[in-house]
């Protein structure tokens, strides 16, 4: 029986984990960026999400819209004014590139709301109990969030222009350029949309998870392990990602406690990196 | 044996499914000029990357200078006097022309010495006729210029035999008289040839014996008259209308 | 663009020089705070030169210089808890880590781009953690002591001092003697064209995991030797992703891929981190990394600006 309890945790934690890949993925997949913002874009989104709730009463998830909106922009104008630059240049630069931005964003944000750590307090709800199992509510609402988020985005990649536009580039940039797609302004549209992501995983984390800008560097690695174990391009990847590394870190918590289930996440990503680099679902390429 | 450079046996190379090769078997004399063509995705480049070590054969045997070769990784293969060229042309692009073939000396070339490495790689740059190129970076050179680096770098790592794959396409009609003579004059210096080539002009004014693949298969192999009147050659170019006893192709 | 060669080479030479002298003078004379300053300078000398052979002669964008370092520290401090003297407790330590890099990178360097990226950075976090998870081998989250040298602080300082800058002379020599040789040329081919560079009969499986057993051997040495220095080492500390970050970014704003880069972005970074830190406190983080952006916007080949040059084989200007 606990074992299962175990299992339907990890489910859990798995769809807000797809959440904070989803973002990471589809800046990696398309714009080729490894973007070490990340992690610090996920806290802000959170942290929007702590001042909408502690000013203006807002619920995180109706904060979630226009935050989003907000990160959108955000993201685009980053992309547009300062990444496009170092674009041709090899990997390593637009890597040190968001390295720097990262360093700068994070560093500000402790100096604005120091490193102490914030959470949004919602009223406390009964949790659900199905066959014997205990489903907390906020972790089924966020769970409920996240997954609707990653939907909708698949939806929004595969069933609009813009979407389709998104996926030639990915495919194929310079083919995408002669059937008449502005690749420039796809990537910026493309980061806008990580960005977002990003903000609104935040918001979602709010209610479960302590707020601080230390904590950026555990989201970036998790989107990390995330799309690498479910595979870069595709989103249905980000949710199997994201489910294998919740139930990993479910199950090696509980086998091998807390301390060393993180080993166990990191490891499971070196294996996935020496033996298969497109992990579950993904395609091979994007180096 | 001692008279074959190479020598295939039953070599048969597949992707997943696909079968690229199937069960191609020949020899190749030193000396000889030889024209490999067939039509697109007929499998001879495949040919090349298997005998070069790029791919491992499914099946068979690969023996050069009485040297079971099939399976060695690339690297290894350029010591052992086997080189080619590429389709795609594939220079270092921030080092000199020098440089480019130089490196060639110093590895596949078994010249350790950098010194003795550039002076051998200066003499093939006069060879193909690129000495004045030679201190350029790789990469602002022209199409043309770019093909007979690529010519030489593969001398410079002392081949008996070396492949060259499409070394003509791309070119103009001045540029491939040029290469016509340089053909010769590499295979004046004892060098045998494997060319893979689609102009007709180039390979039967050059070959002293052609190879045809179609579909991963050997179909023919013999002497340039015999094969382009054979039907199964005709056929597997223009189609099975056009195979008529005594009909000749014009190149 | 000759005429920029000829003028850049001798003030990189007379740099290095003065480097050099200001080096002597302070480890003759300096005090206990200069002593620590060029100490850091040194070591940051010698990570960001060990990068410099994996990502700017091999082009293989490293991140596991904090999973050398730190191993080389712990091969270093429990070498010394079982006994063994100092200074054979750091060749150990070198060696040693560069072994496991020269077998991890028969699996690693498969890899390219990002997804090498990743993988090395991922390294120093799984070590880390077995590290953590030691017991009383490794200390676990509590670290490990190391014995302190009983002489007088001052020449203490001097005396570590002294070991880094000849660790950092050392790597500036190996990373010359690599330019200079067939190796070198090798590397410089795999950099540019690794498929290439195989056809042409260079071992690059070879190649490329003895640079990054080279540059594993001289920041497990670091590692080792600041172990000493700072006389206690913890997981968290010696594996810090800011040990892989800093010298990518020095070697980037000296020059990739040239022997004096790294030098000069290591001593540049670490005195502006030093006059930062001494005048911001608080928004430190916040100016660096506005510096960091600056410079990967403004020269993204580091002080060489826009007179970037073709490489020869020789990995020097031609």
């Amino acid at each position: 029986m606990a074992l299962a309890q175990v299992l339907l945790n990890g489910l859990l934690l798995g769809g807000i984990y797809a959440c904070i890949g989803a973002g990471f993925s589809i800046v990696w997949g398309v714009v080729n960026i490894i973007n070490i913002l990340h992690g610090s874009f996920i806290v802000l989104g959170a942290y929007g999400a702590f001042f909408a709730h502690q000013h203006l009463g807002l619920h995180p998830f109706m904060a979630m819209l226009p935050l989003a909106g907000l990160g959108y922009l955000l993201g685009q104008g980053l992309q547009r004014h300062l990444i496009r630059h170092v674009m041709a240049a090899k990997v390593l630069v637009t890597l040190t590139l968001t390295f720097g931005l990262n360093l700068l964003l994070n560093n500000l944000m402790i100096y604005a709301f120091s490193a102490d750590f914030r959470k949004v307090v919602l009223p406390n709800q009964e949790p659900l109990v199905l066959a014997g199992l205990t489903l907390p509510m906020d972790r089924l609402l966020s769970m409920l969030a996240a997954a609707g988020v990653v939907l909708a985005t698949h939806l929004l990649v595969t069933r609009t222009m813009l979407g389709r536009s998104i996926v030639a580039v990915r495919m194929d940039p310079q083919a995408a350029t002669l059937m008449g797609v502005d690749v420039d302004r796809t990537f910026a549209i493309t980061f806008g949309l990580g960005t977002a992501l990003a903000i609104v995983a935040g918001a979602i984390l709010s209610p479960i998870f302590p707020i601080s800008p230390t904590a950026a560097d555990s989201y970036l690695g998790k989107a990390f392990i995330v799309c690498v174990l479910g595979g870069l391009g595709s989103l249905p990847g980000v949710l199997a990602g994201g489910i294998v590394l919740g139930l990993v870190e479910s199950l090696g918590a509980f086998y091998l406690g807390p301390d060393h289930s993180l080993t166990l996440s990191f490891g499971l990503l070196l294996l996935f990196l020496l033996l298969r680099p497109q992990g579950l679902l993904g395609r091979k390429g994007f180096e | 044996m001692s008279q074959h450079l190479l020598q295939l046996q039953g070599v048969s190379l597949s992707f997943g499914g696909l079968k690229a090769l199937d069960n191609v078997s020949f020899t190749v004399r030193p000396g000889e000029i030889i024209g490999l063509i067939g039509p697109n995705g007929a499998g001879k480049t495949t040919l090349v990357n298997a005998c070069t070590g790029v791919h491992r054969p499914s099946k068979g045997r690969i023996v050069f200078e009485g040297m079971a070769i099939q399976g060695l990784p690339a690297w290894r293969v350029a010591h052992l006097g086997m080189a080619r060229t590429f389709q795609i042309v594939q220079p270092f692009p921030r080092m000199s022309v020098l440089d480019n073939v130089a490196a060639a000396a110093l590895f596949g070339g078994g010249i350790r010495n950098m010194r003795e490495a550039r002076e051998f790689a200066a003499a093939q740059l006069d060879f193909v006729g690129l000495e004045d190129q030679a201190g350029k970076p790789a990469a602002t050179l022209s199409l043309a210029h770019r093909k007979r680096l690529e010519l030489a770098k593969s001398l410079a790592l002392k081949p008996r035999l070396v492949w060259l794959d499409e070394v003509n396409a791309g070119l103009s009609s001045a540029d491939l008289d040029n290469t016509l003579s340089v053909i010769r004059r590499i295979a004046a210096r004892g060098i045998t040839i494997v060319m893979i080539e689609h102009l007709m002009k180039v390979v039967l004014g050059v070959s002293t014996r052609i190879l045809v693949l179609k579909n991963g298969a050997l179909i023919a192999d013999g002497e340039p008259a015999q094969v382009i009147s054979d039907p199964a050659v005709v056929e597997a170019y223009l189609g099975a209308h056009y195979t008529q006893d005594g009909e000749r192709i014009h190149g | 663009m000759s005429k920029r060669i000829f003028i850049a080479q001798p003030l990189r030479a007379t740099l290095m020089l003065l480097l050099c002298l200001a080096l002597a003078v302070v480890a003759a004379t300096g005090g206990s705070y200069w002593l620590r300053l060029a100490s850091t300078a040194a070591m940051y000398v010698v990570l960001a030169s060990s990068w410099n052979i994996v990502g700017g002669f091999t082009g293989y964008p490293s991140f596991a210089t904090a999973a050398f370092f730190g191993l080389g520290a712990y091969v270093a401090a429990i070498a010394q808890t079982r006994g063994l003297p100092m200074a054979a407790s750091w060749v150990a330590a070198g060696l040693f880590t560069a072994a496991c890099a020269f077998a991890l990178g028969l699996a690693l360097l498969r890899l390219k781009g990002h997804y090498f990226a990743v993988g090395s950075l991922v390294v120093a976090e799984v070590l880390r953690e077995i590290m953590a998870a030691g017991g009383t081998l490794t200390g676990g989250g509590m670290g490990l002591n190391l014995p302190l040298l009983s002489m007088a602080p001052q020449a203490i300082g001097r005396l570590y001092l002294a070991a880094f800058a000849v660790l950092a002379v050392a790597s500036v020599l190996l990373s010359w003697a690599v330019l200079r040789s067939r190796f070198g040329a090798g590397l410089a081919c795999i950099e540019q064209n690794e498929d290439a560079a195989v056809m042409l009969g260079v071992n690059t499986t070879l190649y490329k995991s003895a640079a990054l057993a080279l540059s594993a051997l001289l920041a497990g040495l670091a590692g080792a030797v600041y172990a000493n220095w700072i006389n206690y080492i913890d997981p968290g500390d010696v594996f810090n992703v800011l040990l892989s970050v800093k010298p990518i970014v020095m070697a980037l704003l000296g020059g990739i891929g040239t022997l004096t880069g790294p030098v000069i972005g290591a001593v540049g970074l670490v005195g502006l981190e030093e006059i930062v830190t001494r005048s911001f406190l608080d928004l430190t983080g916040v100016v660096l990394g506005l510096a960091v952006v600056a410079l990967v916007l403004f020269l993204p080949h580091g002080v060489n600006g826009l007179a970037f040059m073709g490489r020869s084989l020789k990995g020097r200007q031609p």
